[in-house]
């Protein structure tokens, strides 16, 4: 039976994690995001707070948590954090964390799990593509070789952490085929590997901190103890890593959604026109009553897809249906508040058109919100 | 003997819908004639653990335990025989 009530606990930890984000984060955003700066000396403020270990088992270093409380405590850390691409960073190095918990071997878990729980490493997912985005199975990063070592050729775009990544779990694939069977496999591929490079840092609209790159792979030499799960299971990990993905986006998207929120009735209640709030304009008001609705039923399908999970039960259907609602809903909050700021919130100082910079890609990343359509469309057996 | 109805069923009218000429048999390819496509996989493993009280696990996930209704058959009895029933 499904009961999404809070432990005292998890109370608590949401109350020091906003406290935390609040006091140690939100310094010098603006400045960043105009630089496309990574705050390095957060990320090590957000280790140290245990927010990269939050996923970790026990034996590992790590806190050991669920998904269910995990999801809260990124909330948590969204509503607080006015830096939505420190967020996205974090919820990338927990979601390659889950793939090493997940999929890798004893000896990989000992190398790479620690540093990644404490932030001394930092790591990324490299799976897009220039000609495959949504369809993965268009990959054309080649991997060749049996046995002792493999030969990892091809390129990959939009890597998030990428510029900063230690190391990076790369998905090649063994055949021109696209069968879900076999053709793709998962490598592990330390920044010094012989072969590997990567381009400068992107320019993007939003999510400006958050550092992204191109990847290219010149017969980097993969020795066979660094694949991640098995050979050709490749489609399978990717599965699994989306699932994860979406939940964790979906809660910092929520966090977000909830901290626009508090700012847009803050203000709608301070500003006054024609001798009163503007909050109790109808027209301003429904736009804050729409906000409500769609982060409570946000928060419902997020906690229901994170019970899944927790249960060892697939999300493939909850996943999309919380990653297309909360984007989305949360584009059109952020829309909202610079509609309710008025001139003001189409000023950088009051940081509310960041927000809605940073999240025109959460429509995008993760799989698109027609993508996403088109899965659940799929999953009622269209 | 395991009744492969239902499976038949959901094989036909929800992943090979419209990727087959119409006829489909127990020894068919499903991975070649790509009905089972990234998605499609992902459905029918759904569909064997709500339907069948079975847990695939990853080492379950090969070619040969999913290249037909035979092979998916096959798969069945063996989970329900106690390999990792739930």
């Amino acid at each position: 039976m499904m009961n999404f009530s809070l432990t005292d606990t998890q109370i608590l930890q949401w109350d020091s994690i906003v406290e935390f984000s609040r006091r140690e984060l939100n310094a010098e955003i603006r400045g960043n995001d105009q630089q496309g700066h990574f705050p390095m000396e957060n990320w090590k403020k957000c280790a140290d707070m245990g927010l990269l270990s939050l996923l970790t088992p026990e034996a590992y270093g790590g806190l050991g948590e669920d998904l269910l409380s995990t999801a809260h405590s990124i909330e948590a850390l969204s509503y607080g954090c006015e830096d939505s691409g420190l967020v996205h960073a974090i919820v990338t190095q927990l979601c390659c964390i889950v793939l090493l918990n997940l999929y890798g071997s004893e000896s990989q878990k000992e190398q790479f799990l620690g540093k990644l729980s404490t932030g001394e490493s930092i790591a990324a997912q490299s799976i897009t593509e220039p000609d495959a985005g949504s369809d993965v199975l268009s990959m054309r990063t080649r991997v060749d070789g049996v046995g002792e070592a493999y030969s990892l050729s091809g390129g990959k775009v939009f890597i998030s952490n990428g510029p900063l990544a230690d190391l990076v779990i790369v998905f090649a694939k063994s055949s021109a085929g696209k069968s879900a069977f076999g053709d793709i496999s998962c490598f592990l591929i330390e920044k010094n590997a012989a072969g590997y490079s990567m381009g400068k840092p992107l320019e993007k609209m939003g999510l400006r901190t958050l550092q992204n790159c191109e990847m290219f792979f010149d017969e980097v030499c993969v020795p066979a103890q660094m694949m991640l799960g098995k050979n050709g299971h490749g489609m399978f990990i990717f599965n699994e890593a989306i699932e994860w993905e979406r939940a964790l986006m979906t809660a910092a998207h929520l966090g977000t959604m909830e901290r626009v929120l508090e700012k847009s009735v803050n203000y709608v209640k301070t500003r006054k026109q024609f001798g009163k709030e503007i909050g109790k304009n109808q027209a301003i008001a429904n736009k804050i009553g729409t906000m409500k609705v769609n982060l409570e039923l946000g928060k419902l399908i997020l906690y229901k897809m994170a019970w899944l999970k927790d249960q060892g039960k697939r999300a493939t259907l909850e996943a999309s249906l919380g990653k297309l609602f909360v984007s989305e809903n949360l584009k059109s909050a952020c829309l909202d508040a610079i509609q309710i700021h008025g001139g003001y919130g189409y000023m950088q100082e009051y940081d509310v058109e960041r927000d809605l910079r940073d999240s025109v890609a959460a429509t995008i990343y993760s799989g698109t919100s027609e993508m996403q359509r088109n899965i659940i469309a799929r999953m009622l057996g269209l | 003997m395991q009744d492969d109805t239902k499976l038949i069923a959901f094989i036909k009218t929800d992943l090979a819908r419209g990727k087959t000429s119409g006829s489909l048999s127990a020894t068919d390819d499903l991975i070649e004639t790509e009905i089972l496509d990234s998605l499609g996989i992902m459905k029918l493993i759904l569909f064997l653990e709500n339907n069948y009280s079975v847990k695939i696990s990853d080492d379950d996930l090969t070619p040969e335990n999913f290249s037909s209704i035979n092979s998916i058959n096959s798969l069945l009895e063996r989970k329900r025989a106690g390999e990792g029933t739930k």
